[in-house]
């Protein structure tokens, strides 16, 4: 059995990708807070009922050699343009970072980073505690 | 690795906020700066310009230094005719640096300094984090 193919490991683990993804496009908005003409982005939302219908896809087996492996489509998250109606404001030299804004979603991002890794380490305490018996 | 991205940009963030504050330093140092013979200009305030560049290896905009240029206003006048550096209608050219504008810019850069940094604090806590699903 592996483990990584198990649903709700595997949940969490796209989960925290998707975090860390957003982390690096957030860091990217902070550190052009001061460059002109800079757009603030953001990456597109993790949507769980999409995520729970791919979780249950199933691959075609590789029985020989020569047959092709069955391909899983690997996450890619659209990074959009924050949309000019969400924007909080926008500095004289065509700035629209926001860094008030911004460090709001990086607590956000943070906290849900934290909620997919307990989730896993979670997962991995039952598969233990059926393991061992005395749930340790 | 995605957070380790995310820490380099804040880093180049970082950066370029301490270029931006040795140039706010050097012009508050020169505040007083005179040319060296009657007539001679004074010191000319510096500016500095930031751009965002696509950083090829990690995919992602950094923020860079893209020019430091000078500040072409006019340089003030002051009427003293005692002065060794007086021209002939006993006029004094002063440098154009206004320290309330050195001081605000002083504080903003300040400000993006301190976000870039808790956005590394943020992402090392989230890469902790990921390190301490595999110590228990």
């Amino acid at each position: 059995m592996d483990m990584s193919n198990l649903s709700l490991f595997r949940m969490a683990r796209q989960k925290m990708g998707w975090s860390g993804q957003r982390q690096v496009v957030l860091s990217q908005n902070i550190a052009n807070a001061d460059t002109p003409n800079y757009r603030a982005r953001d990456l597109e939302g993790l949507d769980f009922n999409a995520r729970v219908k791919s979780s249950s896809q199933v691959n075609m087996k590789k029985t020989a050699g020569t047959h092709l492996q069955g391909t899983r489509v690997k996450p890619t998250y659209r990074i959009e343009d924050e949309s000019r109606r969400d924007l909080y404001e926008i500095s004289p030299d065509g700035n629209q970072v926001v860094l008030e804004e911004q460090m709001m979603k990086v607590a956000d991002n943070q906290a849900q980073f934290q909620l997919a890794s307990n989730i896993y380490r979670k997962n991995i305490q039952m598969f233990r505690m059926a393991v061992s018996g005395n749930g340790q | 690795m995605d957070l380790k991205d995310a820490i380099s940009i804040s880093a180049s963030g970082m950066r370029a906020q301490g270029t931006r504050l040795r140039i706010i330093a050097e012009n508050i140092a020169n505040a007083d700066s005179m040319g060296a013979r009657p007539g001679d200009d004074p010191y000319r305030r510096k500016t500095i310009m930031f751009e965002n560049v696509l950083d090829r290896q990690m995919n992602a905009d950094v923020v860079r230094v893209a020019e430091i240029g000078r500040d072409l206003s006019d340089f003030s006048l002051s009427y003293q005719p005692t002065h060794p550096l007086a021209d002939d209608n006993g006029y004094v050219k002063r440098p154009n640096v206004n320290a309330l504008i050195e001081m605000t810019d002083m504080t903003e850069a300040q400000r993006s300094y301190e976000a870039n940094m808790s956005l590394i604090d943020s992402s090392r806590s989230m890469i902790q984090k990921t390190i301490d699903l595999i110590s228990r």
